[in-house]
């Protein structure tokens, strides 16, 4: 295949001030970042909420808690993004609709939309992980917990869920990772992360197989990184036996 | 301090696990509940704290009722320290941090205090040196006696039992042993279900015997060990005190 | 001794090729030996290349057409099997130069960097990058953009355009990059944007697909000129000469007029929109002067 290669495109000028197309995968990896983290954030937190929700004795809460999970599950994420930054605003009242989509910079809405989707998508997939890691536990945990006389909060938040977490590290790493991939949805709705930017330059440059390269070498990167900090985090955090423990 | 007053339990619309329950239990008695397996007596005395519900009757703990829909639950589990079969300790906490959670958290106690307390029932159980070990660190017996700790530091009025040494190494069940009955000498309310009958008689003021959900027998040990007025406790402590089964 | 053979082999080789001069190469010879030929072609183009009823037509694809019927005769072959294969906005470079498909017409435009990759048929088409927006909105030129929030198609000479403008006359605009043109406009419908900038003839094609097309004006100077061409593999001066022959002979017939009136002047297919697009003066002077050069080389 007569492809011409030409790893220099990177420092060439953009033709849009003094931008060079290297520039852009900066901003791109930057805006990735951000939304991964806020989004991450929002599902991590909602997530645990939920996936208590699903371990209560209650029955709404836990019902609720299901239809949630079903709903945003299964739902395809493109079709989840287009109704957060198509639909929603329009149901917005008049002066808050106008605000968001025409005061608001685009990228800050494009922002706030994908954030909120991201979040609320993968809140559903952390909820499960934290109620598997919750039935994971022995019975006796709870029990004891509440024969002392916690209260509910608190044996959640003493006792259940950093045991849980401990445990649903693993699984919730890979989570973390997904959202990293899923934030390129972002580029559908314009927001320039890291894949538009991609996208950008190979469309002006010609030199898509650079561009894709480097990319790839970038998520790849990042990746790594991720997955060797959560590593870190797990075992920082281990207790001797607990797997075993939790496994019984 | 402990009152039951035709107790009736069931698991679904068929199982009759405890049958027209009749018991009383005084201060500072000791009262130890045996009976074969399935016969409910783990579930009685889960039904004290309320990690059992019932379905019919009363039980009343120091003149609080237990059943009412009104009574704080968590205040009275606040009295009553109970004992698992499996010790339950939390295994992401370390031996003090286990035994100071709960006064922290629910009696409010300041932490330096909480420490201290545990520290002087840690000594009582004899495992001052594995403060700051986990528990997955610690032998079975080890961690049966953190968890009479854990329970005593709530400062209950009784403490309850369930199988304390049926998890156990038949080598570790003399530690545990000896600090229940150390425990049994400061003048502790307590109600153990057990199948060591030797514990039985020298330590307890009363012996139950439970079959098929039903009281058979409510006596002193002696009377229990030598004049057991049912065919099904004889058949009982004759499979139980067989030297072959241990 | 290997080498030895195999410089024999390459002189013998040579000797060969100068002595017909005629002798097939390239793509030309791929065809022949295959017996088929495969087009590129894209989804939604329209009018120029899109699908309708799973079948490709288009402006760009009646071109095509006569391409193909001149290397049918070009190479005796009257029964030359033709295939299509679908090519996106970032796939139709690479399939064209690892030789999935032989050439492609849609509306690829033909500029330096992508001379680079690939070679360019004479121009097909020429537009200017203009701006869409309601009648209502007050905009009449790109002056009247500034402070405003503007949508362009990621990845379009327009959206670079739009940057740079951006950047030098420091209008502060908001921009924001749609993924396609549907979306672009989807952006311009819903209110987050005041003007849609883009190639005029696409900015036609969206205005027709409105709900109420008379809302909406194309307006603006041109910011600039695009040429799209059929793309084809580098230096394979052979096939290419039999494409622009081709695609000259037609831009001379009466051919001409009739197919750009069926596809800009006429309701197309699938809707039965019609554009109403006439031809700019500068594609009748590209058309009279047909060129492989880009916009930015004239």
């Amino acid at each position: 295949m007569n492809y011409n290669w030409d790893w220099s495109v990177f420092f060439k000028s953009t033709g849009i001030g003094s931008e060079i197309y290297l520039d852009w995968f900066i901003t791109g990896l930057g805006w990735t970042v951000a939304l991964s983290l806020s989004s991450w954030v929002i599902a991590l937190l909602l997530g645990t909420v939920l996936g208590v929700m699903r371990t209560l004795p209650g029955r709404f809460a836990a019902r609720f808690a299901t239809v949630y999970v079903e709903l945003f599950r299964n739902v395809p994420l493109l079709v989840q993004l287009f109704v957060w930054y198509f639909l929603v605003p329009d149901w917005l009242p008049e002066k808050l609709e106008l605000w968001f989509k025409q005061d608001l910079h685009p990228a800050t809405s494009a922002f706030i939309s994908v954030t909120v989707c991201l979040g609320l998508f993968t809140a559903a997939r952390v909820c499960e992980q934290v109620r598997t890691g919750i039935q994971a536990l022995p019975r006796g945990q709870a029990m004891a917990a509440y024969a002392l006389g916690l209260r509910l909060p608190q044996v959640y938040r003493k006792v259940l869920l950093p045991q849980a977490f401990r445990i649903i590290i693993p699984p919730l790493t890979s989570e973390f990772l997904n959202v990293f991939k899923n934030s390129s949805v972002a580029s559908l709705i314009g927001l320039m992360e890291l894949l538009a930017q991609t996208k950008q330059t190979a469309e002006f440059t010609a030199n898509l197989f650079e561009a894709f390269t480097l990319a790839t070498v970038i998520y790849f990167v990042l990746n790594m990184a991720l997955m060797l900090i959560m590593r870190g985090v797990e075992k920082r955090v281990r207790v001797p036996g607990l797997i075993a423990l939790g496994g019984k | 301090m402990i009152r039951f007053n035709n107790v009736n339990k069931w698991y679904g619309r068929e199982h009759h696990v405890l049958k027209n329950i009749n018991l009383k239990v005084n201060a500072g008695e000791v009262v130890v509940v045996c009976g074969p397996s399935g016969s409910g007596k783990s579930t009685l005395i889960r039904t004290i704290n309320q990690l059992e519900p019932i379905e019919q009757g009363e039980i009343w703990v120091d003149e609080v009722q237990v059943n009412n829909p009104r009574t704080n639950i968590n205040r009275l589990r606040e009295e009553v320290g109970f004992v698992f079969q499996h010790f339950n300790l939390y295994p992401h906490l370390s031996v003090l941090d286990n035994i100071t959670l709960a006064p922290i958290k629910v009696k409010k106690l300041a932490p330096e205090a909480a420490r201290e307390r545990a520290l002087e029932l840690l000594v009582r159980v004899g495992l001052e040196h594995k403060r700051d070990a986990y528990p997955s660190n610690l032998s079975g017996g080890q961690q049966q006696r953190v968890a009479i700790a854990r329970g005593l530091a709530m400062q209950p009025k009784v403490m309850l039992f369930d199988e304390p040494t049926s998890a156990l190494d038949p080598e570790m069940i003399g530690e545990v042993l000896q600090v229940m009955q150390d425990l049994a000498k400061s003048g502790m309310t307590m109600m153990v279900v057990t199948h060591e009958m030797g514990f039985a008689r020298e330590v307890a003021d009363r012996v139950i015997f439970l079959d098929h959900g039903e009281i058979l027998e409510d006596t002193q040990p002696e009377w229990f060990f030598t004049r057991p007025q049912h065919e099904r406790s004889r058949q009982f402590l004759r499979q139980v005190l067989a030297p072959m089964h241990g | 001794m290997k080498s030895m053979l195999r410089l024999g082999l390459v002189a013998t080789a040579l000797i060969a090729a100068g002595a017909h001069a005629e002798e097939l190469t390239g793509t030309l010879k791929k065809i022949k030996d295959n017996g088929v030929i495969v087009i590129g072609h894209r989804d939604s183009s329209i009018p120029f290349s899109y699908l309708n009823n799973q079948k490709p037509i288009g402006y760009s694809m009646d071109l095509a057409d006569q391409i193909v019927a001149n290397v049918k005769k070009e190479l005796k072959m009257p029964n030359l099997q033709v295939r299509y294969t679908l090519v996106t906005s970032q796939t139709r470079i690479p399939l064209v130069q690892n030789g999935t498909v032989d050439f492609e017409c849609g509306s690829t435009t033909n500029n330096l960097e992508r001379q680079k990759q690939v070679a360019f048929s004479v121009g097909i088409f020429e537009i200017g990058t203009r701006l869409l927006t309601k009648k209502t909105s007050g905009v009449k030129d790109f002056g009247d953009l500034s402070g405003k929030n503007v949508v362009t198609t990621a990845g379009t000479t327009s959206e670079r355009l739009l940057k740079a403008m951006n950047a030098e006359k420091k209008l502060n605009m908001n921009i924001i990059s749609a993924k396609d043109h549907g979306e672009s406009f989807l952006m311009l419908e819903s209110g987050r944007a005041v003007a849609f900038m883009m190639d005029d003839a696409l900015l036609a094609g969206e205005m027709a697909k409105a709900k109420k097309p008379d809302d909406w004006a194309i307006v603006g100077k041109p910011q600039s000129y695009e040429i799209y061409g059929c793309s084809l593999r580098k230096d394979d001066p052979q096939f290419k000469k039999v494409v622009d022959d081709a695609l000259k002979a037609t831009f001379a017939s009466p051919q001409m007029a009739t197919i750009y009136k069926r596809w800009f002047q006429s309701p197309v297919p699938p809707k039965g929109l019609n554009l109403n697009f006439p031809m700019s003066q500068e594609l009748k002077e590209l058309l009279a002067n047909p060129t492989d050069k880009s916009a930015e080389q004239m």
